[in-house]
């Protein structure tokens, strides 16, 4: 267990710091500068100004900073922001795509596994079928183009919602609802998938012979187990709503890292942009982990050894 | 239930009579793989149907530009943000193509008479008076030339790097699946982000900034395969008989992965059409006077409140194309499948 926790830390500092090195190689190929109007400024401005944020030092020097900065926890100064720390940028926005983040994220686990296991017991009914229906819908369409429409038909024509912006927890409604649809579905076939396969096991089965009513053979012996392997799609998920909050926090207006992200990109403010790359890349790593390790917890039969997980 | 029985006497049965030289007979027509896998996937029917549904999309992609008068990019501000209508349809009031539209009291108004317009836009026109229909084919067009060319792109790195992994194996082989694991771990969206930023949007880099990150899984599948196949009959019958590595890979294995290689493309493509359409909307899309399906649905839901059908119109498009590819990405899977087989 040790060496093969090691052994994966080791890969995950070997990705972070390649996702950091792309990045920033990356930036430095972008054509056109962070500065605003950079025709108006006089060649010396441009140069006061490149040499004030370290771009006139040679491209080497610049990532030996930027990588030892990064050890340091340093992300540098965004362009945009009046030389706010990448790092305080981002905590203050991590909050509303955490909040949302998690929300969806219950929401959609909770969905999906009510929709999951009703198909499963009642396979190859209306049910089922309107469950796949819905899995297959949720998982087909962006979640921005949901979103689109629920903010016209939802907040624009009945009004039963507030149409964007983050004021309180009735704004986070729709965003949460358009981000969960992704989750749903996974969950949702998933657990159908899960579920059908342990209701032709042996031990329920056996669970039926000795007499256990329907709901204890559903919940207690077929739930339970089914459930287990339902951990393994956290990892993908997390990656899902990553994605999702960059356009949802935009179409909602919400003051979150994604919506940050998206504005990072048009006005070329490279640290921001690659502050957040970091972000993702680290919680993307750190999910898929954890995931790892607590599928090993819960269920004894999957053994992680050191060679193969 | 005692005088039924009885009613059956024994002299109403006959020994079946076995003639030994057909028990060796194939009473059923022998198929091969794609007759068998056709009858499979004709079973299902949401499967066809979108088969069906994204064959007629394909071709209006090409043709329904054609059909209207008004040309893609041909602006024409006089007529612009007007509604959908549609000949003869446009008398049936609930149905969307009658050509008004809603002020935001509630009224209803028809800019088509109080502009004096004569032309009849099917889908409307946008804010610079382009026609949405002409527009929403081309849209569909170049999304579904992007999906297409970057999910063969995938394939071909995908096939090929995940078929010389397993078949050199030992160091070769972990070098290269060390190097898959780590760009696993690399989010998708950030190389795809930080792609286009460095190429600058265009068809060509989108679908290269998408074919780079999505050939990971294909690698996995067609190394897995390979490993399977690697030590079975027919690939040492190949060998002994002195056929090169790469006629062994590309003449005896890959065919035998049709089925895992085309459901592994099949998924890839919806998946590319996301990514082309989340490019757009978060501002590094194509280029005007280009249109995407994702560009189309950014440019209409900047107007969404006053124009809603410049938005609607394009997503449902993408809805159900996206819905259609995944639909028969699934059929397909259960029919190539072979523990499905009854």
């Amino acid at each position: 267990m040790a060496k093969y926790l090691l052994q994966r830390i080791v890969y995950m500092i070997l990705t972070l710091f390649i996702v950091a090195s792309v990045t920033f190689f990356l930036m430095k190929l972008i054509p056109g500068t962070p500065f605003n109007s950079a025709e108006k400024l006089t060649p010396q401005q441009l140069h006061i100004m490149q040499e004030k944020y370290g771009l006139n030092d040679p491209v080497p020097i610049q990532y030996v900073h930027y990588i030892a900065n990064l050890v340091k926890g340093d992300l540098g100064v965004s362009f945009q922001f009046d030389n706010t720390p990448v790092t305080k940028l981002l905590q203050i926005r991590i909050g509303p795509s955490a909040v949302l983040g998690i929300q969806a994220m219950i929401l959609g686990a909770l969905i999906g596994i009510v929709l999951g296991v009703v198909a499963a017991l009642k396979q190859n009914t209306w049910v089922d079928y309107g469950s796949t229906f819905i899995a297959v819908v949720g998982k087909s369409i962006p979640s921005f183009i949901f979103a689109g429409l629920l903010q016209y038909y939802l907040g624009v024509k009945l009004g039963w919602f507030p149409v964007m912006f983050w004021k309180g927890p009735e704004y986070t409604i729709m965003p949460t609802i358009a981000l969960a649809m992704f989750p749903i579905s996974i969950t949702a076939r998933f657990m159908r998938t899960e579920m059908v396969e342990v209701l032709g096991t042996e031990y329920i089965t056996l669970a039926k012979a000795k007499g256990a009513s329907y709901w204890q053979i559903s919940v207690k012996h077929a739930l339970r187990n089914a459930l287990i392997p339902v951990v393994t799609v956290l990892g993908p998920l997390a990656v899902g709503l990553m994605t999702g909050s960059l356009v949802i926090e935009n179409i909602f207006g919400i003051p979150g890292i994604g919506e940050q992200f998206v504005k990072a990109i048009m006005v070329n403010d490279y640290p921001v942009i690659m502050g957040t790359n970091i972000l993702f890349a680290a919680l993307f790593v750190v999910i898929i982990l954890v995931v790892d390790i607590l599928y090993g917890i819960i269920d004894p039969r999957i053994r992680i050894s050191g060679g193969k997980s | 239930m005692l005088n039924k029985e009885t009613a059956i006497s024994k002299d109403m049965f006959a020994p079946a009579h076995i003639d030994p030289s057909k028990s060796e007979k194939i009473s059923k027509p022998s198929l091969n793989f794609w007759q068998d896998s056709w009858l499979r996937v004709k079973k299902n029917k949401g499967a066809v149907l979108s088969l069906v549904i994204i064959v007629i999309v394909i071709f209006l992609a090409f043709v329904g530009p054609l059909l209207t008068p008004y040309k893609f990019d041909t602006q024409n501000t006089k007529n612009n943000n007007l509604p959908p209508r549609i000949q003869g349809l446009e008398n049936i009031h609930w149905l969307p193509f009658d050509g008004t539209l809603k002020r935001k009291n509630g009224t209803e108004y028809n800019p088509y008479e109080i502009r004096e317009v004569k032309e009849y836009y099917w889908f409307g026109t946008d804010g610079l008076g382009r026609d949405l229909f002409a527009r929403l084919w081309k849209g569909t067009q170049i999304s579904l030339f992007i999906a297409f060319m970057a999910a063969l792109v995938d394939m071909l790195i995908g096939v090929t790097y995940g078929a010389i992994s397993g078949y050199l194996g030992g160091r070769v082989d972990s070098v290269m699946q060390r190097i898959v694991e780590i760009i696993v771990g690399i989010p998708n969206l950030i190389v795809v982000v930080l792609m286009i930023l460095v190429l600058k949007p265009g068809i060509v880099p989108i679908i290269i900034a998408i074919a780079l990150t999505g050939w990971t899984s294909m690698a996995r599948v067609v190394r897995a395969q390979v490993l399977k196949f690697k030590n079975q009959e027919f690939v040492l019958a190949a060998k002994t008989l002195g056929a090169s590595n790469g006629s062994i890979i590309f003449k005896h294995m890959i065919p035998n992965m049709f089925g895992v290689i085309i459901i592994n493309t099949m998924f890839s493509i919806p998946n590319a059409i996301f990514f082309e359409a989340f490019l757009s909307f978060i501002g590094l899309g194509l280029q005007e006077p280009n249109a995407s399906l994702g560009t189309l649905v950014n440019d209409g839901y900047h107007s969404m409140i006053a124009f809603p059908y410049q938005m609607i119109i394009p997503s449902i498009m993408i809805a159900l194309i996206m819905v259609c590819f995944n639909l028969v990405a699934d059929g397909l899977r259960d029919a190539f499948d072979p523990k499905m087989r009854d």
